[in-house]
């Protein structure tokens, strides 16, 4: 399989298969299949990498 | 592309093939076949592929022709829609204008002998074309009339998933394949292809910086799309295999947006005209592919609708992806060819069957009649070479039937020593799709010899005597 990454829409919360290569680093906006918001890898809720790698990018970007 | 000019004296005056025929053939010789539902379903809010799961669950698989779907723009749409054609071999072999009996290998061997075969198109006027009865151009085009399928819950959008046809801007050959087209707007499709045949010709014209004319034909016969699956070389010109696939040349007029330099079939149902523009991509995806898994979300080309053409009562035509509507589509060109590659190196090979269980792609049973120990890895060795798609090979006897999975596994159980019969070919060009594979392009293959071996006694098989068992048919005590 192609590797992809799973991201979670910051809006419904649910996660879809989106392809490394053509996506991770594009800075395309993503299109939720679920609800159609449209948002960046890096407001994503949660993202699970294609190795396994999981991490929380809207978290991680808040201000302290 | 050869194209006849038709005279009142030539074949292509009889009467060309219709889906509306074969729907009638079925509702008269085959009523089983066919299941209509009356009742307004939503296609884009999952309700077909809701019905049609729910049938596939209970085992029963008819084609399916929805009378009232609604549309995008919420009302009854005037197409109704028909599904799940080719999850039955029994339907595939009547398209063919096979005995519905003839299901099975014989099926397989017909489309390949037909796939060999050219009858070159013939080209009629535009008077003359039932898809030209309306013509819609431009801001007149809205896709939202249509009853277009959201299959599967991770599909963000309704797709269009049948058959577009681009033509080589050098060559000037046309090419047909399955792929699929997310709705993006009233005129505005995405469009996922692969590295086959369509995407060199894209690949071509965007070199230039030049747009891709593409054609999607909505509805056909049934045969123009068992056609459409075919596996010639690059080069060959696809209109004149659908010919051959459907035994009559197929009848071409200009298409709208680029008139006598881009034919399209007059007896579809409908068709859409549109343009790939060169070097734009979005995002598209992801959506339920033929493993029963997702394919990702992608970057991926756009088509932006031109115009769209269809009879006065048009059927719309889907697909039901990912399940046997699909294998069974991907499954009989592949075992014909595989066949008659077999054949040539292992004359006693019986029958070939890239089964439902294995998406109709990924699994090749072979029954052989062997003649010496080796001959079932020859066998093996070709199908893997052959079709990039298989992925395990289970070569049997020729006692097995490869149509008949408990059989195949029958033997499995009691002729196979792992530690003999298995053998593992690392490092072999696989599919992206494949949801087990861990490389983007590279599997793993297996080969199983399910045959007994010839150079030592093997336990024979249990039987009853034949002669008894015939004394005593079933029919004498079940009524």
């Amino acid at each position: 399989m192609v590797k992809h990454f799973d991201p979670t829409c910051p809006q419904c919360h649910k996660s879809f298969h989106v392809h490394h290569e053509d996506l991770r680093h594009a800075n395309v906006q993503l299109l939720c299949p679920y609800c159609g918001k449209q948002f960046l890898v890096e407001e994503c809720d949660k993202l699970i990498e294609h190795d396994g790698t999981v991490s929380y990018p809207r978290r991680a970007s808040r201000p302290n | 592309m050869n194209v006849l000019v038709t005279s009142p004296t030539s074949k292509s005056s009889a009467r060309p093939s219709e889906l509306r025929d074969f729907l009638n053939l079925l509702e008269r010789d085959h009523p089983k076949e066919l299941l209509r539902i009356s009742e307004e379903v939503n296609p884009a809010n999952f309700e077909v592929t809701a019905i049609l799961a729910n049938l596939e669950q209970k085992g029963i698989n008819p084609m399916v022709l929805f009378e009232r779907p609604v549309n995008q723009l919420g009302k009854v749409s005037p197409f109704p829609l028909v599904t799940n054609i080719y999850s039955s071999r029994t339907r595939c072999a009547l398209a063919l204008g096979m005995q519905a009996h003839q299901n099975q290998i014989e099926l397989s061997l017909e489309y390949s002998r037909r796939e060999q075969c050219r009858i070159p198109p013939v080209r009629i006027s535009a008077v003359m074309a039932p898809v030209k009865q309306v013509v819609k151009i431009g801001d007149e085009v809205d896709l939202r009339e249509l009853p277009i399928v959201r299959h599967h819950h991770m599909d963000p959008a309704p797709y269009i998933d049948m058959a577009p046809i681009m033509r080589d801007p050098e060559m000037g050959h046309y090419n047909i394949a399955f792929l699929r087209t997310m709705y993006k707007g009233p005129r505005k499709l995405g469009l996922h292809m692969s590295p086959r045949h369509n995407w060199q010709m894209c690949r071509k014209n965007e070199l230039k910086n030049q747009p891709t004319p593409v054609v999607i034909i909505v509805s056909h016969h049934p045969a123009f799309f068992l056609g459409s699956t075919n596996v010639a070389p690059f080069g060959t010109d696809d209109y004149e295999v659908l010919g051959a696939m459907m035994n009559e040349p197929i009848r071409l007029v200009p298409s709208e947006t680029w008139g006598e330099d881009f034919m399209i079939p007059a007896d579809a149902e409908m068709v859409i005209e549109g343009v790939i523009p060169p070097n734009v991509r979005e995002v598209e995806g992801p959506f339920g592919e033929f493993p029963g898994t997702y394919g990702p979300q992608r970057l991926r080309w756009i088509i932006d609708v031109k115009a769209i053409s269809h009879r006065r009562d048009a059927i719309y035509q889907d697909i039901f992806v990912g399940h046997a509507d699909d294998w069974v589509l991907g499954s009989i060109p592949k075992e014909g060819a595989l066949f008659n590659r077999i054949k040539g190196v292992v004359p006693g090979v019986k029958a070939v069957h890239l089964p439902n269980s294995g998406v109709g792609r990924f699994n090749c049973y072979i029954s052989i009649d062997k003649r010496v120990d080796g001959e079932s890895k020859q066998a093996a060795f070709i199908a893997l070479g052959e079709v990039d798609f298989v992925k395990h090979v289970i070569v049997v006897d020729g006692d097995i039937d490869p149509y008949n999975e408990q059989e195949v596994m029958y033997a499995f159980a009691t002729r196979v020593q792992a530690d003999q019969d298995v053998d593992i070919i690392k490092n072999s060009k696989g599919n992206t799709l494949d949801p087990s594979q861990v490389d983007d392009i590279m599997t793993a293959k297996m080969i199983i010899d399910a045959t007994k071996p010839l150079r030592r006694p093997f336990a024979t098989r249990l039987e009853v005597p034949a002669e008894v068992r015939a004394r005593f048919p079933v029919e004498r005590f079940i009524k």
